[in-house]
């Protein structure tokens, strides 16, 4: 009897536990607030976790009743019950320019941070066969980026900029302000979400605007503008020559997802 | 000494109860005032989880999976005695035998026990747990467009792993084994009983029983070491992480220590370390990647329980200094 009793202590809070990781991610993936914590690439994965999770909480009710003496302990299970507290009491932050763990900004798509690359190849975005200057070719079609396509052409303009100058282009994005930036300077920016919220990094195209300062940071809006190249910190960049910017709703999807 | 017991018990049922129930209203009242930080965290803390948990889950499963239905005796029977072929089987033996590095230290000290060559057994240890099939995987999917950091992490680690075997062979180390029986290697959860004449309900039931003991005994070093980043992350100025960058070496130092600390399982590490990756340049992270599976303290305590002190002590510093070095002139010229 008194065996028993020891069981249950830490099997059905182990039990619990398994339980409640489950029901947070099977929620969280059926909600669509899983995209705030990881990429959606992991989702199959989360799910497969939740069902396992599952399985071995219902073989465990059956330890419940088995007076098999072992040495189990409640208190490491305390390790679990933070996260599970936690993760169901706390909601997901959606970053914006204020979080502080933000990476540095990003204003081209090479890839800094693992070793040196090859350019990755030129896709959909600038019409083939178009290579004619800024000024002879003014009937070019205006490339739109929104949250579909956003890391697609940050990258295809990044990996062919002498055939994008001069091209029309439309951005939807928050306002970005850096210390590094001139008065003139923002980024029409969007948080990009590699793996998980812990790595998240704003990325964008520079924008040159001569009512720069007065766009307030974080608010959504749609820049139409022409594509150029400058020069920032050393590197060639593009940068959009600002024609006129309009006030925009925040997009249902808060952040992109590249790859 | 029952009465003592269920005394106990209650008391320890009755904290946790109070801790978990004062965590949440913290959590609770926390909602009215501003915490942003609180809730950033947070996000980053479960955010990390959620990747680590499958991955780990999967390789609970595995390693669930061989305890179950793949006796040691066919194991050792894999590994030549012999030094030279046996070096070869021991840095390729971890992809057909998917051990990560929690489980890995009981199933070295049993290949010791039944004759394997000492270096080929520690090779074997250390590069089983980087090139694992799942572990390659989950670099693969924390490091999306740059499938260089998997290759990397699984080449360096079989060459360190490889250099401090030879070491070994060449010092002529005798199996410094604890001569006491008691097989301290095993947690609770891995009790040495044969699976080779029960019915197949019965081990399918054993598998997911044990998966769930590996799960709850590992589990917990994933919990702290995400815990940790999400925290580092949050209240640690990434001002000091540059100037940090521009001491030589001491990044790398730093990561190996980390990695050495947080213990976290080689199945989902890839996640901790990814999220340094804007803090910490390619080789540092390389450091917590391919040292954090070969050493840390749930795998140097493990390593007590069955060898003498000064022999672990012995490699744990060998292990540290071979990957320094590696990893550090590795970083100098090709990074």
């Amino acid at each position: 009897m008194r065996a028993i009793k020891r069981l249950n202590k830490a099997i059905s809070l182990e039990i619990i536990l398994l339980a409640g990781f489950a029901v947070f991610f099977i929620r969280a993936a059926a909600t669509g607030s899983v995209s705030l914590y990881v990429h959606p690439r992991v989702v199959p994965f989360i799910i497969f976790a939740a069902i396992a999770m599952l399985i071995i909480a219902l073989v465990r009710v059956g330890d419940l009743f088995r007076s098999r003496h072992d040495g189990r302990k409640a208190l490491p299970l305390i390790f679990f019950i933070i996260p599970l507290v936690m993760a169901f009491t706390i909601p997901p932050q959606s970053f914006d320019s204020t979080t502080g763990t933000l990476g540095d900004i990003r204003l081209s798509s090479e890839a800094k941070e693992v070793a040196p690359q090859s350019d990755k190849p030129l896709e959909e975005g600038v019409p083939p066969g178009d290579e004619q200057d800024v000024e002879t070719a003014p009937a070019r079609s205006t490339l739109v980026m929104d949250t579909e396509n956003y890391a697609q052409c940050l990258g295809d303009v990044s990996a062919d900029l002498e055939s994008s100058i001069g091209m029309p282009i439309e951005i939807l994005g928050f306002v970005y302000h850096d210390e590094q930036f001139k008065a003139d300077e923002f980024v029409t920016a969007r948080l990009m979400m590699v793996c998980c919220a812990a790595d998240m990094q704003p990325v964008g195209f520079l924008c040159r605007y001569d009512g720069a300062e007065t766009l307030k940071s974080d608010s959504w809006i749609t820049v139409n503008g022409v594509i150029g190249k400058t020069e920032f910190n050393g590197e060639t960049i593009p940068y959009v020559k600002v024609d006129h910017i309009d006030e925009a709703q925040k997009p249902d999807q808060d952040y992109i997802y590249p790859y | 000494m029952h009465e003592k017991d269920s005394t106990g018990g209650i008391i320890s049922g009755i904290m946790l109860f109070a801790a978990g129930y004062f965590l949440f209203s913290l959590f609770r009242a926390a909602d009215t005032f501003d915490i942003t930080g609180i809730k950033v965290f947070n996000t980053i803390f479960i955010s990390i989880l959620m990747q680590a948990l499958p991955f780990m889950l999967v390789g609970v499963f595995v390693s669930s999976a061989m305890h179950v239905y793949l006796s040691d005796e066919m194991l050792v029977r894999i590994f030549p005695l012999r030094n030279g072929i046996g070096f070869l089987t021991a840095m390729l033996g971890g992809i057909f035998f998917p051990v990560c590095e929690c489980a890995i230290v009981p199933v070295a000290v049993r290949l010791v026990k039944k004759g394997v060559a000492m270096p080929v057994a520690l090779v074997f240890m250390f590069s089983a747990p980087i090139i694992n099939p799942i572990v390659i995987i989950s670099t693969l999917y924390a490091f999306p467009g740059h499938p260089e950091a998997a290759l990397l992490r699984v080449g360096l680690g079989l060459f360190i792993a490889l250099v401090i075997g030879l070491i070994i062979l060449l010092l002529g180390i005798r199996t410094p084994l604890l001569t006491v029986g008691h097989d301290a290697a095993c947690c609770d959860c891995c009790h040495e009983e044969s699976f080779a004449h029960k019915s197949a309900g019965y081990k399918v039931r054993a598998l997911f029983s044990h998966a769930g003991d590996e799960f709850f005994d590992v589990g917990k070093y994933i919990i702290v070491g995400a815990f940790m980043t999400g925290l580092l992350q949050t209240i640690i100025p990434r001002s000091i992480f540059v100037d940090l960058l521009s001491r030589d070496g001491l990044s790398l130092f730093i990561m190996m220590i980390t990695a050495f600390l947080f213990s976290a399982c080689s199945t989902s590490d890839a996640f901790i370390a990814r999220s340094f990756l804007d803090r910490f340049s390619m080789g540092p992270v390389m450091g917590f990647m391919v040292f954090g599976p070969m050493m840390d303290i749930k795998n140097m305590l493990m390593l007590l329980g069955n060898f003498k002190k000064t022999f672990v002590l012995f490699l744990s510093v060998l292990v540290f200094l071979v990957n320094f070095i590696v990893l550090y002139f590795f970083e100098k010229m090709f990074l």
